[in-house]
């Protein structure tokens, strides 16, 4: 029964959105429009589920005393900390924003940090005997990018030179493209596929 | 869609599938019918149709345990060519017809069993007719002991005919011997035995109406303790059982030991970055070759900047993580400087329910370092927060069909109506401006795929981050977006057209100096490491 | 006039129906052989047979965006691996940072529990590590320590912040590969796993599991609609080169 009712609804749900994005009828934008807001407001709904996932996961590790539970600790208390503050101030308060900004900013870019030294090391360890062409082929490219945008490029004003750099800016734009057109093909069967597998039967 | 239908709760479940994917009870897979073959019946083997039948009868007879022993001693019995007396086995009170006074004397004296197949004298008897016992009975009747079997004299016979010294076919049993027919004929009995039958009977349940199921009695085991194996002599088996006690032991992951040169290259690699870029950037020296040519976006940004009227509202959308804060408010320093110089008004809102408070930190950056021309953007002047944009590109499709609807209450949770009343919004389209500032290309493209085609008058400019510059740079080529700045080099560039040190020429030493560090680090690290494994790989082949 | 991504989207479902039916009657096409598909069947094999488990990160795409597409194929993904790691016992670690997507994947969890062999069940292994891009990567990295996971598998829509995770996962000794939809972390998955998977090719990477109806009449689709468009991109170029 229930299979039967996914099978019926989902699709339904799909020409009704798509409805709404191509055709411009009133009563076709009416229903795809609220649609629509209850999809977001599930959408929101599953993201305070997805919070109270992880306030449990923190809360079980403090509670059972496993490894690392002291950190749990710490996090569930700076959470009750930031949200009361955040009842109490407002989100529009300005010490309330420049204190969760003086705390993230400098983690996520310390992040940030540590990846661009992992990224180094990765080229760095990618040059050894053996490689396959596929990985000197982005070794080189990645060095020659990095070199173009130091600015130091010798006879940067010479036409035959510009050749070369159009040309450098240009293929990346190309296989970028290509890149994403397939991307979207992908995409558009993923979501067939997601369409399609409730009126087969399949879970 | 084959599959197996889950009895608990009659869904249909892949291919493969041990418990149901929905109720997670075991799934039994249903016996395949077992359907005849045609023509079975005709083809079955008479004797196997002989034994079904056999058995068929077997089972509807009903039977006591008495009348088994009984029935199955005579069949004996009469294999060898001996009757029983019945006195001696099942005693009835009516007297058998062949009793013949004599008989009766003899056997009330020994309860014996008797005489002759049938009742009849021996003699009368044809030797040749007289059923001889099957082998193993006959081996068997051989080992019962002599003591169970008497002759009897004929005079004592009931038969005169028999001649004196006249081979006895047959032979009395006492009841020894009876005893021992009766173990013999219940062990070489086709009917199973009895439960309640001494002493023989079967021990495992539900054996007892198999058909040739041989009686067990029940047998206690004692265990002796088997002698360790040794590994001299066993070391298969030893080995064996340390597998298997290492496999009961659960084991902790694998602490890893990295390689003291992986550690040196990363801190190497830090050390040089760190150090480098600081002392750029704190020597406070004069920025240095800068770039000669300003890209055609920001350029067209720039003469689109100037060409704004005073007191332009411009929508600011923030959709850069926390991360790249450093870089987007370098980029959009200048940008935010030229816009507050015409007394632009700011209405910011973000597409991400997590980077609403980067809003402040943003425009309280751009007055820190142009505090001339953004001295008013402070504590809500000169802009307004108006909240996060929920939904994606659905979200931003609901901003074109009815704007104060899909922003209604603010970040301070006032609604917005008034912010867009003494704006004077209504729509998209009211605003000069819309400045996109992200650090992914993927929400660039959303704002030009969504927002662009429905916007008349209104410009699309962006500020992001040099990763996504070139995959916005092509929109920009397109037409879609009217102008672009990306990263702290086409910040440095606008900086050089405006004739001022902003924050982006103040950091560009140290930019340069990261970006030689990098190509510095990767080209001589990458040798060396090539170099290495080279040498480690001839010193493993030489020493082949 | 009807927009021609509705006719794009129309064709794209004839054609799939088609080949659906064309594979339904046994008339199967071989795949392309891709050794990054025999790789990481290869490494799934041994992880199993070594008791060992896989970590799995799902990403951040929510299906309201349009990286829905790229989080319902890493949910394919998900679906393959755990039948595998669950016929093995091996139960794999799937996380993901947004809320939609997490519910998606309990739900394929829950579905994958049916493919276990012993009756007990087995404890939900699905993670919310965190919301924002690089917390969801510090959580999933925190996620990995104290586990055997001899496998990571990135999936999903995600950043180049992706490369801390795979720099966790090399230093707990772990194979690790996959794509994105994402071009930047592509590039990084490119330069950092052993395995990575860039364009189509992370579309398909549920068809190196099993060979499955619906999956291969997808693929047949995307050939045909990418050789579509390739010649409308060659006609469009040679037609602005004449000059119409």
């Amino acid at each position: 029964m229930r299979s039967r009712i996914l099978a019926i609804l989902t699709p339904l749900a799909a020409v009704l959105l798509l409805a709404g994005v191509f055709w411009q009828l009133p009563v076709v934008q009416a229903v795809s429009g609220s649609l629509l807001g209850w999809i977001i407001t599930l959408a929101g709904v599953a993201g305070l589920i997805g919070i109270g996932s992880l306030l449990a996961s923190h809360t079980r590790r403090v509670a059972k005393g496993q490894k690392g539970w002291f950190f749990s600790l710490i996090a569930l208390l700076s959470f009750s900390a930031i949200f009361t503050l955040g009842l109490v101030l407002t989100p529009a308060d300005a010490f309330y924003t420049s204190l969760i900004a003086a705390i993230l900013v400098p983690i996520e870019t310390s992040l940030l940090a540590l990846l661009v030294v992992s990224l180094i090391a990765a080229l760095i360890r990618m040059l050894r005997p053996g490689m396959d062409l596929h990985s000197a082929l982005f070794f080189f490219s990645a060095v020659v990018f990095l070199w173009a945008a130091t600015g130091f490029v010798p006879f940067e004003r010479s036409p035959g030179i510009q050749i070369i750099l159009t040309l450098f800016n240009t293929i990346p734009l190309g296989g970028a493209r290509g890149l994403l057109l397939g991307i979207g093909l992908g995409s558009l069967m993923a979501g067939w596929r997601a369409l399609i597998r409730p009126s087969l039967g399949e879970p | 869609m084959a599959g197996v239908v889950c009895l608990n709760c009659r869904r249909s479940n892949p291919e493969g599938a041990l418990f149901c994917v929905f109720c997670q009870a075991a799934l039994n897979k249903p016996e395949p019918p077992v359907t005849p073959r045609p023509g079975s019946a005709d083809e079955e083997p008479e004797w196997l149709r002989r034994v079904r039948e056999r058995k068929e009868q077997d089972t509807t007879k009903p039977r006591t345990s008495g009348e088994n022993v009984d029935s199955n001693l005579d069949a004996v019995l009469r294999r060898i060519g001996v009757t029983r007396d019945p006195l001696s086995g099942s005693r009835d009170d009516k007297a058998p017809p062949h009793e013949t006074p004599q008989q009766a004397e003899l056997l009330s004296e020994d309860n014996s069993g008797i005489i002759g197949v049938d009742n009849q004298p021996v003699a009368d008897q044809d030797p040749d007719s007289i059923e001889r016992a099957p082998d193993p009975l006959a081996e068997s009747i051989q080992a019962v002991p002599d003591e169970g079997i008497q002759q009897v004299a004929p005079e004592e016979m009931g038969g005169d005919d028999l001649e004196p010294g006249a081979p006895v076919e047959s032979a009395h049993i006492t009841a020894d011997g009876i005893t021992a027919l009766s173990a013999l004929s219940a062990e070489l009995s086709p009917e199973p035995a009895r439960p309640d039958q001494t002493p023989y009977t079967p021990v495992m349940p539900g054996l007892e109406e198999i058909e040739g199921a041989l009686p067990g009695e029940e047998i206690t085991y004692t265990e002796s303790a088997p002698n360790p194996p040794n590994r001299s002599v066993h070391p298969q088996r030893v080995s064996f059982k340390e597998t298997l006690q290492a496999e009961r032991q659960p084991s902790a992951p694998p602490a890893y030991r990295r390689n003291r040169s992986s550690y040196v290259l990363r801190w190497l690699i830090t050390g040089l970055l760190f150090g480098l870029i600081s002392l750029a950037i704190l020597g406070g020296t004069a920025p240095r070759s800068l770039p000669i040519n300003i890209p055609l976006e920001t350029a067209s940004l720039y003469e689109s900047l100037r060409g704004i009227s005073p007191g332009a509202k411009i929508l600011l959308v923030i959709g850069y993580q926390p991360a790249y804060s450093g870089e987007i408010e370098t980029a959009s320093g200048a940008v935010l400087r030229l816009l507050a110089e015409r007394g632009s008004h700011f209405q910011v809102i973000s597409t991400s329910s997590q980077n609403l408070f980067l809003a402040n930190r943003l425009l309280d950056s751009a007055r820190r370092n142009y505090p001339t021309q953004m001295t008013d953007y402070i504590s809500g002047n000169g802009y307004d927060i108006l909240g996060y944009l929920p939904g994606g590109p659905a979200g931003l499709r609901g901003l074109l069909t009815d704007l104060p609807a899909n922003l209604a209450v603010g970040v301070d949770m006032k609604p917005t109506e008034i912010a867009f009343q003494t704006a004077g919004i209504q729509k998209l389209d009211d605003y000069d401006s819309i400045l996109v500032l992200t650090d992914d290309p993927e929400t660039a493209r959303l704002w030009v795929e969504q927002i662009s085609p429905d916007l008349s008058e209104t410009r699309l400019w962006m500020a992001v981050s040099s990763q996504a510059v070139p995959l916005v740079r092509p929109y920009f080529r397109s037409g879609q977006v009217d102008g672009l700045v990306g990263g702290l080099y086409g910040a440095a560039c606008l900086e050089q057209v405006l004739r001022e040190t902003g924050p982006a020429l103040r950091l560009w030493n140290g930019y340069e100096n990261g970006l030689l560090i990098a190509l510095f680090t990767i080209l001589m690290g990458g040798i060396l490491n090539f170099t290495g494994f080279s040498l480690i790989h001839h010193r493993k082949e030489g020493a082949r | 006039m009807i927009d021609p991504a509705l006719y794009l989207i129309l064709l794209a479902g004839l054609l799939m129906g088609y080949f659906y039916l064309l594979e339904s009657r046994g008339r199967q096409r071989h795949y392309r052989i891709v050794p990054s598909f025999a790789r990481l069947r290869r490494a799934v094999a041994i992880l199993i047979e070594n008791g060992q488990s896989a970590q799995v990160a799902l990403g951040q795409g929510s299906i309201l965006a349009p990286q829905a597409g790229s989080s319902l194929a890493a949910l394919e993904t998900l679906a393959g691996l755990s039948r595998l790691c669950l016929a093995g016992d091996s139960p794999p670690l799937a996380s993901s940072g947004d809320g939609s997507l997490y519910l998606l994947v309990m739900e394929t969890w829950r579905m994958s529990q049916g493919f276990r062999t012993s009756a007990k069940k087995i404890n939900r292994q699905v993670t919310f590590p965190g919301v924002s891009p690089f917390s969801y990567i510090a959580g999933a990295m925190l996620a990995q320590q104290g586990e055997d996971v001899a496998m990571s598998l990135i999936t999903g829509s995600q950043g180049p912040e992706v490369g801390l995770l795979v720099e966790a996962a090399e230093r707990n000794r772990a194979f690790t590969g996959g794509g994105s939809d994402h071009l930047l972390a592509q590039a990084v998955l490119v330069g950092t796993t052993r395995l990575a998977f860039t364009g189509e090719e992370y579309f398909a990477l549920n068809a190196g599991w099993k060979r499955d109806r619906l999956h291969a009449a997808s693929l047949h689709t995307q050939d045909v609609l990418r050789l579509l468009i390739i010649s409308a991109i060659l006609l469009g170029g040679i037609l602005t080169l004449v000059g119409k």
